[in-house]
């Protein structure tokens, strides 16, 4: 008995001298990663604020912060109707569309961050593993069963004013079934947690809903243009009605998301651990489809298809704000919406008067990312 | 003694492969209990079965308490999240007791500091996990078992990367748990190792061939048997059994793996 191994720096009988020092220690070091966490999170805050604001500013025409200031104080004082050109330019059409790109941002950098937790893989993202194509396809779906769709893609422009409600539910219901459908394909077929399997399912998936929903558009429309600009993300028709619409779903499904958390930090342990700690995987995974269907339904129903956001926002933050759901998540959704607000900014200024799609510059801006995380990967 | 958990009968098929066959087993307070056996006897199953990360085909498992922070696993070669840093590791251990909503309390906080001082892995927790060595990675995942203060500790293979030191080490730690009143059930490879524990449970093919103590179930004739290969018994000189594959001799049929 004599001869049983100790541990380094623990004495025999259990009494550790050296404890009671390195506790507090530790704790402190603890509190240095929490506040890590928080100054990311203010960070992004901060950003996104500074990214409004120049967006509102900026445009075919620059306008000034004072008018600019103004203008949102007389709009949120109600007093929009008193507005002068300039005024209502920052109000009735900018600050719409900026705080579009700022909830569609953030919807889909939260997506992104849950379902690279629950796929534990960090090249999950709505657009990449076909979901923001399955909610095309639904929307296009009900469009087309309401007959709405011609109206919808009237004017050159996607303009959902015309659909009934229901849209972003059908966009939800579509998004759904396509990462169950990612989900059931990448688990099938191969090694769990296998990167090739999850994007090629991804691939699979998207391809065939987005294929289904252009057939619905092109049926009986010749609006290709409007048509294509929803293909690859527009922010156009934004207008605070539509903001309107697109709250609900959006917020109800980051509020869900964030609910997810912590079940998705045990997650990262495997599913057997994470049942052991009291976790149980599948309702996390319904959590997870439910939260980022909705979010990613509000994103594809009022801005079309956007890719790479939920990539690059969650990359970045993972590496600021560390990996922990509980930071990450409202972290991701912070910096995915200031980076969609500046590449909306981008979009409109490279090549003003007229626009680039917001979709073009995200994937312009992400692809090189992917490929990176990739290589880093193998 | 009274017992934690036990298993009567217990039965696990996979499709039509029987991995356990009416196994009984009783697991006591405060006992360090080895389970060995060549490989696809059915250990991990068993550990699984007495997670309850699977269920019994036929026959039961029970255990004293069902709540879930009762009980720790440790899967075989669990995979880590490389950035996570050890102290949020083991952290989430206590996800079992403050549930996914609460934040961690000071017993929490309490608890994860002494598993981390009970594995020497405190001077890690600032590190991130993908920058630990192997044996490091181990003695973390074993802290964040440990964190959860359970009267059940499962562990798969704890030992598999780990060096003779590092074996030995973890020994001790789970001992230790043992001695404060965890159960502790372990699956090991080496049979020199599972020598050390208070109980050996032998499985082969799913079947439980023996069980007791390990100086009378740790017997040269049998072991070469169920493992088929020859293997030899000798006790140290400081008393201890070691447990030794002798020079192979391929039998008629060569099937060994």
């Amino acid at each position: 008995m004599n001869a049983e191994p100790t541990l380094p720096g623990v004495a025999a009988g259990g009494d550790v001298p050296f404890a009671r020092d390195s506790a507090p220690f530790a704790r402190a070091r603890s509190q240095r990663m929490r506040r890590r966490a928080g100054l990311s999170l203010a960070a992004a805050a901060l950003l996104l604020a500074a990214g409004l604001l120049v967006s509102a500013m900026n445009g075919t025409l620059t306008i000034s912060l004072s008018t600019t200031l103004h203008a949102i104080g007389s709009g949120l004082s109600g007093r929009a109707s008193e507005l002068d050109t300039m005024g209502s330019i920052v109000w009735d059409l900018r600050l719409p569309r900026v705080l579009m790109a700022a909830l569609v941002g953030a919807s889909l950098g939260g997506s992104g961050a849950a379902m690279q937790g629950l796929f534990r893989n960090p090249l999950a993202d709505p657009y990449l593993l076909g979901i923001a194509s399955g909610a095309s396809f639904g929307a296009t779906l009900a469009l087309t069963l309401s007959g709405h769709l011609p109206a919808a893609f009237a004017d050159g422009a996607l303009d959902l004013s015309v659909a009934s409600r229901f849209v972003p539910i059908a966009a939800a219901l579509g998004a759904a079934l396509a990462l169950l459908a990612t989900l059931a394909l990448s688990r099938a077929n191969a090694t769990r947690g296998g990167t090739t399997a999850l994007l090629l399912a991804g691939t699979v998936v998207g391809s065939v809903l987005t294929s289904l929903a252009t057939f619905l558009m092109l049926r009986d429309a010749d609006r290709l243009r409007a048509v294509f600009a929803w293909t690859l993300g527009n922010l156009s028709s934004a207008s605070w009605a539509n903001l309107g619409r697109a709250l609900p779903y959006a917020g109800s499904g980051i509020v869900v998301l964030f609910a997810m958390a912590r079940g998705l930090d045990a997650l990262q342990l495997g599913e057997d651990t994470a049942r052991t700690l009291g976790v149980s995987p599948r309702r996390l995974r319904l959590g997870v489809i439910f939260g980022a269907s909705l979010a990613t339904a509000a994103c594809v129903s009022f801005a079309g298809i956007i890719g790479f956001v939920g990539l690059v926002a969650p990359h970045v933050m993972r590496r600021l704000a560390g990996p922990g759901h509980r930071a990450l998540l409202p972290a991701s959704c912070l910096a995915g919406a200031a980076l969609l607000v500046l590449a909306d900014l981008g979009g409109r200024m490279l090549v003003r008067p007229a626009e680039l799609p917001v979709g073009i510059v995200t994937t312009l801006l992400g692809g090189p990312v992917f490929l990176w995380i990739l290589r880093q990967r193998t | 003694m009274s017992i934690v958990a036990c298993a009567q009968a217990l039965t696990v098929r996979y499709g039509s492969r029987t991995a356990l066959y009416e196994v009984n087993l009783e697991l006591h307070v405060g006992e360090l209990v080895s389970v060995v056996g060549p490989n696809g006897a059915g250990k991990s199953t068993l550990l699984k079965a007495l997670a309850g990360l699977i269920s019994a085909s036929s026959g039961r498992v029970s255990r004293v308490s069902a709540e879930a922070h009762k009980l720790a696993y440790l899967a075989q070669s669990e995979r880590l999240p490389g950035d996570f840093s050890a102290r949020e590791l083991v952290e989430l251990g206590r996800i079992a007791h403050s549930g996914l909503w609460r934040r961690l309390s000071a017993k929490d906080e309490l608890a994860v500091e002494g598993a981390m001082r009970r594995t020497s892995t405190l001077e890690l927790a600032d590190r991130e996990l993908g920058s630990l060595s192997g044996g490091e990675q181990q003695r973390v995942a074993l802290a964040r078992a440990l964190a959860q203060e359970p009267r059940l500790l499962l562990l798969d293979e704890p030992t598999s990367h780990l060096d003779l030191r590092h074996q030995a080490e973890l020994l001790a730690v789970v001992r230790r748990e043992a001695e404060g009143g965890t159960c502790v059930v372990v699956v090991l490879h080496d049979l020199s190792l599972a020598a050390q524990t208070d109980r050996c449970v032998v499985l082969a093919g799913g079947v439980l061939r023996a069980q007791g103590r390990p100086d009378a179930v740790l017997n040269a004739e049998s072991l070469s048997q169920i493992y088929e290969t020859p293997i030899e018994v000798v006790r140290t000189h400081a008393g201890e059994l070691a447990v030794i594959p002798t020079r192979f001799a391929p039998t008629n049929s060569g099937a060994t793996t």
